[in-house]
C-alpha cells in the first residue's frame, strides 16, 4: 500500500515542481514587455504630457489633446521636472504663477519617490534592529543597536551585551508616553550618510504612532496624534531637504497619507484607486504641486494635486493587459494554474520573498487542452491494457491539472502487477 | 533486524560520514575564522550595518555544503546496492521489502541529521558569540532551506539510483533537479521566512519516494 502512496506523493510533488518551472520556461521564451507610458504634469500649461515608448522607434511626447512635442519642448514645458538641465541652459523661468523659482529652492522642495509592491516589505525588515543616531552634533554610526521588544534595549555590538543603563532610560521614556510593547512598524533612515537625524517613527502593539529621537544621549519621545479609526499598514520615512515632511503612510484602507513635520499633521491624499500590494505609485513633489501616478496591470492614472491637497487635474489611460494578448491567451490555454514562488519581473509582488502563491483557474480556456490530454490518457491506458478502475485518480489528476498532471503521471507511471 | 540493517548501512557510509562531519564543521569554523579576520579590519557596527542594510550574507560559504553532503551520503548508500544489483539480496531477506527500504532511508536520514545538527550548532553557537540574537535568527531562517535541500538531494539520489530503467532515471533527475532549485531561488537573507514550513512538508512527503523505485525494481522492471 505504501508504495502506491509513495507514487501519488511523487506525482503531487512533480505537479508542484512543473507548475513552478514550466511557466517560467514559457515566460523566458515568450514574455513581452509592456511599455507603460510616462506621465508628467506641467504647471505652465496646466496639462499632462505623456511619453510613450516603443521597441521600434522613439516616440515624441504628446499632451492630452494629442499635440506632439519634441523632447526639448516638453522639457521646457515641465520646468519642475527638468529644472537642473533647464538651469544649466539658462531656460529656467524666473517665476510660475507668481511663485519665484530658483534652483536652490527647487532642490530643497523636490521629492521623487515610488512605492513598488515589493518595496513595502523587505526581508531586511526581519532584523528589527536599528541604529539610533544622535540628533545633535555630528552623525556617526553608533556602537550599539536598538531593539524594542518587551522593553527598549541597546545592544553593544562590540561586547554583544545589553547596555542596561541606557535601556532603562529609554524604556522609562517609552512608558511615560504610554507605549504598548512590542513595537510593530519601524520607519527611519538607518544610513549614516545623511545631514540630519530625524530619528525613528514607531507604531506600538495597539497601532499608536510615536516619534523617537536622541538628543545629547537623552531620549526625546513624542506621541503622534492620529485620526480616529486610522490604522497604519505601511510607513516610509523620507529625508526631505526642506524638513517639511517626515513620512508617507499607507493606511489599512489603502489611503496614502503624508505626515508633515509641522505639528505632526497627517493629511490624506485624494487618490482613491490605489492598492499598495498590487499597484505601483510614483510620487513627485515640488514647490508648486504634487503629482501622483498609479500604475496597474492595464491602466495608468495620474493626479495633479495642489499644495492644499485638492485635485487640480487628472489623467487616465487603459491599455491591453497581458492576459488579453496572444501570449497571455496561450498561457491560460496551456496552464490551468501556476505556482509562483517569487513573482516574475513584470509583476513584482514579494519579489524579495519566496512564498507559495497559487494563481489560476481564472477563466475556462484550459478546458480544451485538458480534454485532449484526458483523451490521450484514456488511449494510453487502453494501449497498455490497464484497468480503468486502477487509474481513476490519475485521470482525475489530468482533468484537474492538465499538462502538469499529464507529465507527472507519465514520468511516475502507474503499473499493475 | 534494525541493528543488523543499520550495521550494513554503516559499513557503506562510514568513510563518507566522517568526511562530511570534518568538511561540514571545518567549513563552518573556517567561515568564522574569515569573519574574525574581517572584523579585525572593519568595526563591528559597520559590519552589522552592511548585513542589515546592504543584504550582505556573511555565511555564503555554507550554501551548497548540505546539498553536497546529502548527495554524497545518498550515493554512498545506494550506488553499492546497484552495482551487481546487490539490493536483490536485501529484498530477499525474510522481512517486508517496504520495511527494509524504509530502514535504509531512516538510517541515511539519521546520519544526515547528526551531521547537519553538528554544523548547525557550530554555526549558531559561534555566530551568537559575535552577533546579536536578531542577526542569528535571520541567518537560521536563511540556512534552513539549504539544509532541507540536503535531505531532498539524499532522497533523490536514492530514488534515481534504485530505478532500474535509464529513461526514467533521467526524467527523475530532471524533476528532482528542478525541485532542488526551488530551495535556492533567492539569495537575500530572510527570504524564505514564509516558505520554510511548506518546504518542510514537501521534504517529509518526499521521504518515502524510494519505495516507488524499490517496488519497480522488485517487480523486475527492465
Amino acid at each position: 500500500m505504501l508504495h502506491k502512496l509513495s507514487r501519488y506523493l511523487l506525482v503531487m510533488i512533480a505537479i508542484l515542481v512543473l507548475a513552478y518551472s514550466v511557466p517560467i520556461l514559457y515566460n523566458t521564451l515568450f514574455d513581452k514587455r509592456i511599455n507603460t507610458p510616462h506621465i508628467l504634469y506641467s504647471a505652465l500649461n496646466d496639462d499632462f504630457y505623456i511619453s510613450r515608448y516603443d521597441e521600434k522607434k522613439v516616440l515624441n511626447p504628446v499632451d492630452t489633446k494629442g499635440k506632439e512635442y519634441t523632447q526639448t519642448e516638453m522639457m521646457e514645458q515641465c520646468p519642475m521636472m527638468f529644472a537642473t538641465s533647464l538651469h544649466q541652459s539658462g531656460l529656467l523661468p524666473d517665476s510660475i504663477d507668481g511663485v519665484k523659482i530658483d534652483i536652490e529652492t527647487w532642490h530643497q522642495n523636490f521629492i521623487m519617490y515610488g512605492f513598488v509592491p515589493h518595496s513595502l516589505r523587505r526581508p531586511a525588515d526581519e532584523y528589527r534592529l536599528f541604529p539610533l543616531y544622535e540628533s545633535t552634533g555630528k552623525i556617526a554610526l553608533p556602537g550599539d543597536l536598538c531593539r524594542i521588544k518587551k522593553r527598549v534595549e541597546f545592544v553593544n555590538v562590540q561586547s554583544n551585551e545589553v547596555n542596561e543603563e541606557k535601556s532603562l532610560l529609554f524604556t522609562k521614556a517609552f512608558e511615560k508616553e504610554g507605549f504598548v510593547f512590542p513595537a510593530q512598524i519601524l520607519a527611519g533612515n538607518p544610513s549614516h550618510r545623511k545631514n540630519r537625524a530625524d530619528g525613528w517613527f514607531i507604531t506600538d502593539n495597539i497601532g499608536d504612532l510615536f516619534h523617537l529621537k536622541m538628543e545629547n544621549g537623552q531620549p526625546v519621545f513624542n506621541r503622534i496624534e492620529i485620526p480616529e479609526d486610522f490604522q497604519i499598514k505601511y510607513m516610509q520615512y523620507l529625508e526631505v531637504e526642506n524638513e517639511k515632511l517626515y513620512c508617507f503612510i499607507i493606511s489599512e484602507d489603502n489611503r496614502l497619507n503624508i505626515l508633515y513635520s509641522k505639528d505632526y499633521e497627517i493629511v490624506e491624499i485624494p487618490v482613491y484607486d490605489y492598492i499598495p500590494e498590487e499597484h505601483t505609485i510614483y510620487i513627485m513633489g515640488n514647490m508648486l504641486f504634487w503629482m501622483f501616478q498609479v500604475n496597474t496591470e492595464n491602466s495608468i492614472a495620474a493626479y495633479a494635486v495642489d499644495l492644499d491637497h485638492n485635485i487640480i487635474d487628472s489623467y487616465y489611460e487603459e491599455f491591453q493587459p497581458k492576459s488579453e494578448m496572444l501570449i497571455g491567451k496561450a498561457y491560460h490555454f496551456l496552464f490551468p494554474f501556476t505556482l509562483k514562488l517569487t513573482q516574475p519581473r513584470s509583476d513584482p509582488k514579494y519579489i524579495d520573498f519566496v512564498k507559495f502563491n497559487f494563481d489560476g483557474y481564472s477563466n475556462f480556456s484550459w478546458v480544451y487542452l485538458h480534454a485532449v490530454l484526458l483523451g490521450v490518457s484514456v488511449f494510453l491506458i487502453r494501449k497498455r491494457k490497464l484497468r480503468f478502475k486502477n487509474n481513476i485518480i490519475d485521470l482525475l489528476l489530468v482533468a484537474a491539472t492538465g499538462l502538469f498532471g499529464f507529465i507527472a503521471i507519465n514520468v511516475f507511471q502507474n503499473k499493475e502487477y | 533486524m534494525w541493528k543488523s540493517m543499520f550495521y550494513k548501512e554503516w559499513i557503506k557510509i562510514r568513510l563518507v560520514f566522517w568526511l562530511s562531519v570534518i568538511v561540514g564543521v571545518g567549513v563552518t569554523l573556517a567561515m568564522y575564522m574569515i569573519i574574525r579576520s574581517e572584523l579585525a579590519d572593519t568595526p563591528v557596527n559597520h559590519y552589522l550595518w552592511k548585513i542589515m542594510n546592504r543584504d550582505f550574507v556573511f555565511f555564503t560559504l555554507f550554501k551548497f555544503l548540505p546539498l553536497g553532503i546529502g548527495l554524497l551520503i545518498g550515493l554512498a548508500q545506494f550506488i553499492p546496492e546497484m552495482t551487481e544489483k546487490r539490493i536483490k539480496l536485501t529484498l530477499h531477506l525474510p522481512i517486508n521489502e517496504e520495511k527494509a527500504g524504509l530502514q535504509m532511508v531512516a538510517f541515511g536520514v539519521m546520519s544526515l541529521t547528526i551531521i547537519f545538527s553538528l554544523m548547525f550548532l557550530v554555526f549558531i553557537g559561534i555566530g551568537r558569540y559575535y552577533f546579536p540574537y536578531e542577526i542569528i535568527r535571520v541567518a537560521a531562517i536563511t540556512v534552513a532551506p539549504w539544509f532541507m535541500s540536503g535531505f531532498a538531494a539524499f532522497f533523490i539520489a536514492g530514488m534515481v539510483a534504485i530505478e532500474p530503467i535509464w529513461k526514467y532515471r533521467i526524467a527523475y533527475l530532471v524533476i528532482g533537479g528542478l525541485f532542488i532549485k526551488m530551495f535556492f531561488i533567492l539569495w537575500k537573507a530572510g527570504s524564505y521566512i514564509y516558505a520554510n514550513g511548506f518546504f518542510l512538508i514537501l521534504v517529509v512527503l518526499f521521504s518515502i519516494s524510494i519505495l516507488f523505485s524499490i517496488y519497480r525494481f522488485r517487480k523486475g522492471e527492465m
